[in-house]
């Protein structure tokens, strides 16, 4: 019996590994896909976002800095980066969240407290893909792309931050009144500072997760480019919140928190 | 059934027992303090010492401060977030217990009521702190009517958060109250504007911003968007309310 | 006038008219329907009949217990009973005092026990004093005077057992629906509860039990089974001659071969 078990990949083998990290993925995702209103969310949040800030920043009147012409597609474009990256942070908050209550059950079965984290990594980086999709093909619907496939990297990169914060938040604050409150607070300063109405620069928003994403993002769509200090800073950035979060999380979710 | 309690009394503890269960989070109470401070503070530190044009109702076009104009949009901006997100969760965490009261004899309005009465002392903890730390810049001309616009939107996005919960659900009243304070406030309402988008009459915040810049700005306040204001809370609230009482039952 | 519970397993069951204490039931309910799922015909949703004109009537003083397989709608019809749940189709008359335990301890995570008995207490209507009388009372017989002062999140899931059943007892009730009442209870408070029980009844409350662990059926003067959306009474058949019997008294098929 043992030894069946081993065949099939017991704890600490590669092939149990790679099953383990297979079923958690797919019954997070099958657990958050049947909620109807989730996938309805999917679709409805980037239409709604992206046109609902094109419409928002259309009223403005001709900023020194910005054209009228742009000022709609400037909003889309916000709307679209909004979109993916405050997905990302709520999912990577409530994946956490839901995490506490049912990974340890899993943890005694045999997951590792390693694996429990990499599942639900893996479970927020497939949404964020998804959410980047719609919400680029939305944006290009009604506003030409120049550089699509950086477009789609500067929006994935978004989201993957946030849904790094999001986790972290939730590693940390692990209730979902307060990690939403946090979370809200965050994202609608980030969102405003970037969205580019008012001429800022100083230099604390440059430590905003939004920062290089948006420079990115606005240069792959208007301009077709990307500049290296730009995409070099944001994949640091991505780099710096993935090692906070997998140590943090890791360490603050020991005995009585997620998994061990 | 009832053995001679009065209904007050049952508002009474109902309230009490609310306030209990939300003041044993120090972390819950803390963020409601530190968040606005959090919020408004960066605002203050990051907005450049320029000028911005502005409609102000009943004065035409003013040049203010941007720290003035965006403080004013401030204050209400946190009224709604802490009322969204107060709705949203306060009313609808206990709802089997919340049943189960019922079933024992409490009528629903007695239970609506405290946790409204909760929701609107959240809004006005985060309206009080936003002014203080705003007040470092810049004091509203007419602070009562900005503090009592602001109050209005906290309620209304209270009901809006609970609505939202209750026929979406958690999630999705979370990206709504991400999303929609914010782009209703700082951008559809926003007095830079020469001409409203025709979707800024539709939003919350409409009135509310329009008697917040007068207020903000000029002596004489124009009261008379707070009507449609109200309207819109009203409909809230009964929408929220009603949604409410079929799911203690459903 | 009290009927010994020791006659009821030789009979065919108590139809309730001869019951001691008197033949008008204290709870009835008629052609009760429930169906969960979406009103409309969405597609890939599944709906769940789960009553079906089912009947049910208490009488003053008898225990009911009611049976069947998981999943086949006891705890909804309790729901229903006691207004927590409104049925499609059918009635309830309840012209008394219920006292409803639900299975899950559906309570207020951060009060404490003690502030949980006053908030109920005047939910009930009850005053303060009665209150404090009846809480210590039923901290005593049921053993958690040591945890009045703790929240209800940071009970055991016994502890918090017994005061989700000291909450639907404290107001005296004349029915008593109680959802597996004594999950998580240790061997002293389940007799206990059975005093209590025994004491009540002998008061002249009607207790209706979900139970699964109907094995000591001497205690209950009628055993109802929910199968297929409606109930029968299945006091004083023999669950062992039933088919694809479950050792602990529950039927399989409903009593069908």
């Amino acid at each position: 019996m043992a030894d069946a078990r081993e065949a099939h990949g017991g704890v600490g083998t590669a092939a149990g590994r790679g099953r383990r990290l297979r079923a958690g993925v797919s019954s997070h995702v099958r657990a958050f896909v049947r909620t109807p209103i989730n996938v309805v969310l999917l679709i409805a949040l980037p239409i709604a976002m992206v046109e609902g800030y094109g419409a928002a920043m259309e009223a403005f009147p001709s900023l020194p800095f910005i054209d009228t012409a742009q000022m709609v597609e400037m909003g889309r474009l916000n709307g679209a980066m909004y979109t993916v990256a405050f997905f990302a942070g709520v999912l990577g908050l409530f994946q956490v969240i839901s995490a506490l209550q049912a990974d340890e059950r899993l943890r005694i079965c045999g997951y590792s407290r390693v694996e429990l984290f990499v599942s639900r990594l893996v479970t927020v980086v497939i949404g964020s893909l998804v959410i980047t999709g719609v919400s680029l093909a939305v944006l290009w619907w009604s506003t030409p792309v120049a550089a699509p496939i950086a477009a789609f990297g500067a929006l994935a990169l978004a989201a993957f931050i946030y849904g790094l914060i999001g986790m972290l938040i939730g590693a940390v604050l692990p209730r979902a009144l307060e990690g939403s409150l946090v979370l809200v607070f965050l994202v609608d300063a980030d969102d405003f500072f970037s969205s580019g109405i008012l001429d800022l620069n100083a230099a604390i928003l440059n430590v905003f997760p939004l920062h290089f994403p948006h420079q990115l993002f606005r240069d792959a769509v208007f301009d077709g480019t990307v500049a290296t200090a730009d995409a070099v800073g944001g994949v640091a950035y991505l780099l710096v919140a993935l090692a906070v979060v997998s140590v943090l999380y890791v360490r603050l979710t020991g005995d009585g928190g997620v998994a061990a | 059934m009832s053995r001679g309690r009065l209904g007050s009394d049952r508002l009474a503890t109902a309230f009490e027992m609310g306030l209990r269960e939300y003041a044993r989070t120090p972390v819950l109470l803390a963020l409601l303090a530190f968040l606005p401070a959090y919020f408004v503070g960066i605002f203050v530190y990051v907005l450049p010492a320029s000028e911005v044009p502005i409609t102000v109702p009943g004065a035409g076009r003013t040049l203010v401060a941007t720290i003035e104009v965006y403080g004013v949009l401030l204050i209400p901006m946190m009224g709604a977030l802490i009322g969204g997100l107060a709705g949203l969760f306060v009313m609808l965490t206990a709802r089997d217990a919340d049943g189960r009261l019922v079933v024992a004899g409490y009528r629903p309005v007695h239970l609506v009521i405290a946790r409204y009465v909760l929701i609107a002392i959240a809004g006005l903890v985060a309206i009080g702190v936003s002014i203080a730390v705003l007040a470092i810049e810049f004091v509203p001309e007419r602070v009562g009517w900005v503090v009592a616009a602001s109050f209005l939107l906290a309620l209304t996005y209270g009901m809006l958060g609970t609505l939202s919960g209750l026929i979406l659900s958690r999630l999705a009243g979370v990206y709504t109250m991400l999303m929609l304070p914010m782009i209703d406030v700082f951008f559809f309402q926003n007095p830079m504007v020469e001409e409203y988008h025709w979707i800024a009459a539709y939003l919350p915040a409409h009135g509310v911003i329009k008697v917040a810049t007068d207020a903000g700005f000029t002596s004489s306040v124009n009261l008379d968007p707070l009507l449609g204001a109200v309207g819109y809370f009203v409909i809230a609230a009964l929408l929220a309310t009603g949604a409410f009482y079929r799911s203690l039952r459903v | 006038m009290f009927v010994d519970r020791a006659d009821t397993a030789e009979s065919d069951g108590r139809t309730g008219s001869d019951g001691g204490t008197g033949g008008t039931p204290v709870l009835r309910a008629s052609g009760l329907a429930k169906t969960y799922g979406p009103q409309l015909p969405i597609p890939f949703t599944r709906t769940v009949e789960v009553l079906d004109r089912a009947d049910v009537e208490i009488y003053p003083g008898e225990i009911v217990g009611i049976v069947g397989e998981n999943g086949s709608g006891k705890s909804t019809l309790m729901k229903i009973l006691v207004g927590a749940l409104e049925a499609d189709a059918g009635s309830v008359s309840r012209e008394t005092t219920i006292g409803w335990c639900p299975q899950e301890p559906h309570l207020y995570d951060r009060l404490t026990v003690r502030e949980t008995f006053r908030l109920f207490g005047t939910a009930y209507g009850m005053d303060d004093d009665e209150i404090e009388r009846v809480r210590d009372e039923y901290a005593d017989r049921l053993g958690f005077e040591r945890f009045l002062d703790y929240r209800v999140d940071h009970l055991s899931g016994g502890n918090r057992q017994k005061v989700n059943l000291s909450i639907a007892l404290m107001h005296d009730p004349d029915v008593l629906m109680l959802d597996e009442p004594y999950t998580g209870f240790d061997w002293e408070t389940y007799l206990a509860f059975w005093e209590l029980t025994e004491e009540l009844t002998e008061a002249g409350t009607a207790i209706a039990i979900i139970s699964h662990f109907v094995s000591e059926r001497d205690r209950f003067d009628r055993i109802l089974e929910l199968a297929d959306g409606t109930l029968s009474d299945v006091t004083g058949q023999d669950p062992t001659e039933r088919a694809g019997n479950d050792p602990r008294g529950v039927g399989a098929n409903g009593g069908r071969p």
